[in-house]
């Protein structure tokens, strides 16, 4: 019925057949086979025009062209390969870069959380005037069970470490502890066995564990006989219930239920925990009305609290925000920045192809006008042209998408770990930037075909096609697209500079200890009244005498937390005697450390003495601070000598027996703040780090100090060996990371600017060569012949320039959190990059300067 | 056939040789030449029918599903396409019929009586 399916093959036998009939019918008439031969076709008429009808009327048609233009598209790459491989690497480049970068803002801030109606979960917190912001476990009772807006509101504490024992070497495993209800709020079910059931968060009934499937396989090697097992955390015995799949948060390798009759959510408990928290909003309840209603909760709360909690409970309030975006909230404005140039990387590239195609249809001018001349129709010739811009833009796409699928595996750490989602590589994203990408090569792919089509073939024919497509307009185009590459490649130039800066400025600061050889090994013992604090302070003495004498070491320190390492102890309470109205205005970081600490770190004493044999447990109790501290709270008065007592309400007196240089503790960003170090024989602790100071490569060590630490106690496994140099490298690893990448970034918009306006000088040049013809047969000298091109490619780097500073002043601003000791408008940037780019059109015409040098008068006169 | 015969022949209206093609088919089945013939013969010789013309109209009816085609074996034992006409197609050709009876009668009056011959 569809005729169009025909075969043509059919179709040429029916008139074949008709052609034989018709002959016959004549030789009956007595015609000869000649004659009825002839007779036949001419009354058939035209054979030919049949039977192309036909051809036409069907679909055969078309794929017949797009086959030809295809062909023909891909002879005309292959003829100028230089070209071809530009736009395409242009392309695979803008492409890759963009799909990758939009898969990540796509995983991380576009798509819903992995839980249960993620729409209705809030992360609930209280914030106080110093200090985290957390849950205090003491008000958590009153939330869960006086609220009236939550569904189900669940708790967790913060990740902690112990020694899971039993089977094979000990290890240090994370602990999260968590109400009975947070993954059944969430919708996460185990992978194995059960979930916590309500009943275990009572004490007595929480001695079960969940355990990740990672430490199942890896320590249990998945066997299903694990559950109903018993293991040990820190010497106490948990029976494992069940395994959780690897996308659970909060993260960890076992969960153990949090008892909610336990001593620390009680308001007149000595110690409460810090608890974050998650709540499932009733349908309907709008946020805000959460946030107020858990306020007043937590202000009633305040009567229940003993008078001393005053003090910490002053001014808090309390916030209720949409769970994504809580665990986002660190990355999203990186990330919309890198979206942001990634966008302006695309539209160079662009522009770019946009200027090639541009050239090259002034190049093809004259091949147009003779196809047009053998009878090619103008749809016949734009289209054509679409499908080279076409062929382009899919070779393009297809390297773009495996630049982007091996892109989007780096940047995959953009992803906050507290989030449980992973890129892969999107199609909706590829299919987002290749459609940007087709749609700038049919609009520039179009404009040299339309041109083509408008001319008189004729008048191109006599000019030779090379004046066709290069009317003032187009001309003008491409100039300003030259500009606008140099004004977008300059923006990303100097937000990628000033990243530089920042970095540079932070390798330069003065850490106030001395990084080099040393080597870090924590030990954390178990938590358990079986050990009480002189154990921990025995084991750790021997432990360092031991490592002392390990062949290599040079010297060795205990120290209860070290520079730019895991947070530290705080405390806001402080009396000062003789001024006892003095109130810190900021939290004191308290360090238990040996007395040789600050000798192994390179830290100076400024005054006073260091911690000495004789400062133990029974002897006078003794503090050293830092300079922070010193000036904080003595201002100019001598600390030496002073007494101060820290951390509970009537605290003992101790002597301030030195004055330590500052060093950076939190981060190399962060000033140093006040500090407060004792003596860990007087304030034993029971997570500890050794601090070797060694004569070669320290991580060679690592081997024996575990040794060391074994041989003292045969169940201690050590937390992390590490080097003070990984450290650092580590704690700036975020910022290195996103300097490099919009670093790269603005390189690939710098040479594909270049590439763009070497092309419009390039093709400017071309076409004035029979003007420097000119010029040079009536005297000009070389030299004027090379400012005229150079004058050129000045023009539009001063153009480019000057919009690029311009919008560089308007957007920098963004980048202001991600800077470091820099001004987002900081002069040297501005005005290094500025003056590299004004370089870049002076290079970019190099090229056509020395060829239009070299002209030969006769030759360019003759030139069309 | 002379110059003249040819010239006296009536080129066919846009639109004419369809409904010509569906009365041929009313008799029954035929192939194209067959077709091509009968128009010629019923007309008397009056209408010039391009051979090559009508298969393009068939391929055009088929395509609108008034006549459907199948190969089959001529009278002389030759292999031929053959289109017979379908119910859509029958009802179509009085349709079109009824029109041209009404636009020729419509003409006919415009031009008043015959003129003498001669």
């Amino acid at each position: 019925m569809f005729g169009r399916k025909r075969p043509v093959s059919d179709f040429n036998a029916e008139i074949e057949a008709h052609l034989q009939l018709e002959i016959e019918r004549l030789k009956e008439q007595g015609l000869s086979e000649q004659e009825a031969r002839a007779a036949a076709r001419r009354a058939f008429g035209n054979v030919m025009h049949a039977e192309e009808r036909f051809y036409e009327s069907g679909r055969w048609l078309w794929w017949d062209h797009l086959r030809q233009d295809v062909h023909f598209g891909l002879r005309m790459l292959a003829k100028s390969p230089g070209f071809a491989a530009v736009a395409i690497l242009t392309l695979a480049l803008a492409i890759g870069a963009n799909t990758a970068i939009f898969s990540v803002v796509d995983a991380v801030l576009l798509r819903p959380l992995p839980f249960i109606d993620p729409a209705r979960l809030v992360w609930a917190t209280e914030h106080f005037a110093f200090g985290p912001s957390t849950v205090i476990s003491a008000d958590f009772p009153a939330w869960k069970d006086r609220n009236h807006v939550f569904e189900q509101i669940a708790a967790f504490g913060g990740t902690s470490g112990a020694n899971l024992t039993g089977a094979g070497e000990p290890s240090r495993v994370t602990v999260t502890r968590v109400t009975t209800g947070l993954f059944s709020m969430l919708g996460l079910q185990p992978a194995a066995g059960r979930a916590f059931l309500p009943a275990e968060g009572k004490q007595g009934q929480d001695k079960v564990a969940l355990l990740s499937e990672t430490l199942w396989r890896n320590r249990f090697g998945s066997d299903p006989r694990t559950i109903g097992e018993t293991i040990r955390l820190d010497g106490a015995g948990y029976i494992v219930v069940g395994v959780m799949t690897a996308n659970v948060r909060p993260q960890a390798d076992v969960w153990t239920p949090l008892a909610l009759d336990a001593d620390i959510f009680s308001a007149h408990s000595p110690r409460w925990m810090m608890l974050a928290a998650i709540g499932r909003l009733k349908p309907g309840i709008e946020i805000s009305k959460a946030q107020s209603d858990l306020q007043v909760l937590t202000q009633e709360m305040n009567k229940e609290y003993p008078p001393e909690a005053a003090q910490f409970r002053a001014h808090e309030t309390v916030e209720v925000i949409p769970l994504h975006e809580m665990m986002v909230h660190n990355v999203r404005s990186l990330l919309l920045i890198l979206l942001g140039t990634v966008g302006f990387v695309l539209l160079i590239a662009c522009a770019n192809v946009a200027n090639l195609l541009l050239s090259r249809s002034v190049v093809r001018g004259r091949e147009l006008a003779v196809r047009a001349a053998l009878g090619a129709g103008r749809l016949r010739l734009v289209r054509q042209l679409l499908t080279e811009a076409l062929l382009l833009a899919t070779i393009g796409g297809l390297l773009g998408s495996i630049t982007g699928l091996w892109a989007t595996k780096i940047l995959r750490q953009l992803i906050p770990a507290t989030l449980p989602a992973d890129v892969h590589f999107d199609p909706r994203v590829f299919g987002f930037s290749a459609a940007i990408i087709a749609l700038a090569l049919l609009i520039f792919g179009l404009i040299p075909a339309l041109i083509a089509s408008r001319t008189d073939v004729n008048e191109t024919l006599k000019e030779g096609g090379l004046r066709l497509g290069a009317s003032a307009g187009t001309h003008r185009l491409r100039g300003l697209m030259s500009v606008g590459e140099i004004g977008l490649s300059l923006i990303l130039l100097v937000g990628a500079g000033l990243m530089v800066r920042s970095f540079l400025r932070l390798t330069e600061v003065d850490l106030g200890f001395d990084p080099n050889s040393l080597l870090l090994a924590t030990v954390e013992r178990p938590l358990t009244a079986a050990f009480d604090s002189q154990q921990h302070s025995a084991f750790f003495q021997s432990s360092l005498e031991r490592i002392r004498s390990l062949p290599g070491v040079k010297e060795a320190a205990l120290t209860q937390r070290y520079p730019l390492g895991p947070p530290h102890n705080a405390t806001m309470i402080l009396r000062v005697q003789g001024a006892e109205n003095f109130r810190p205005s900021q939290p004191i970081s308290v360090t238990a450390i040996s007395p040789d600490y600050f000798h192994v770190m390179r830290i100076r004493l400024l005054k006073g003495r260091a911690f000495g044999d004789r400062d133990v447990e029974g002897a006078q109790k003794v503090v050293i601070v830092n300079e922070s501290f010193s000036r904080m709270v003595f201002g100019g008065r001598d600390a030496i000598g002073q007494h101060i007592g820290f951390g509970e309400p009537s605290p003992t007196w101790k002597e301030v027996l030195g004055v330590v240089a500052d060093a950076r503790e939190d981060a190399l960003e962060k000033e140093p703040g006040p500090e407060m170090f004792v003596p860990y024989l007087q304030q034993p602790s029971f997570s500890m780090t050794f601090m070797l100071r060694t004569e070669s490569s320290p991580l060679m060590l690592a081997g024996g100090v575990r040794e060391a630490v074994l041989s003292i106690d045969k169940n201690q496994p050590l937390s992390d060996t590490t080097t003070m140099e990984e450290v650092i490298a580590k704690s700036v690893a975020p910022r290195r990371f996103r300097m490099l990448l919009l670093g790269l970034f603005a390189l690939l918009a710098l040479s594909l600017a270049m590439i763009g306006v070497y092309g419009v000088i390039a093709y400017s040049s071309t076409q004035r060569t029979h003007e420097f013809g000119v010029r040079i047969a009536l005297g000009a000298d070389r030299q004027d012949i090379l400012k005229l091109v150079v004058r050129q490619g000045f023009k539009l780097a001063l153009l480019g320039v000057s919009m690029g500073v311009a919008g560089a002043l308007l957007v920098t601003r963004f980048l202001s959190s991600l800077l470091y000791e820099v001004s987002p408008h900081d002069p040297l940037t501005f005005a290094g990059v500025a003056a590299l780019l004004m370089l870049v059109p002076l290079a970019a015409s190099y090229i056509p300067a020395r060829r239009a040098m070299k002209l030969d008068p006769i030759v360019a006169l003759r030139y069309e | 056939m002379s110059t003249r015969e040819e010239k006296e022949r009536l080129a066919l209206l846009q639109g004419t040789l369809d409904l010509l093609i569906l009365r041929t088919l009313v008799f029954g089945p035929q192939h194209g030449q067959g077709i091509a013939r009968a128009i010629q013969q019923t007309s008397e010789d009056t209408l010039l029918v391009e051979h090559g013309a009508l298969y393009p109209a068939l391929q055009r009816l088929e395509a609108q599903g008034w006549i459907a085609a199948r190969w089959g074996t001529s009278a002389n034992n030759r292999k031929a396409r053959f289109y017979t006409l379908t119910q859509t197609g029958r009802k179509q050709l009085v349709k079109e019929s009824t029109r041209w009876r009404r636009l020729s009668t419509a003409i006919g009056r415009i031009l008043g009586p015959e003129a003498k011959e001669g």
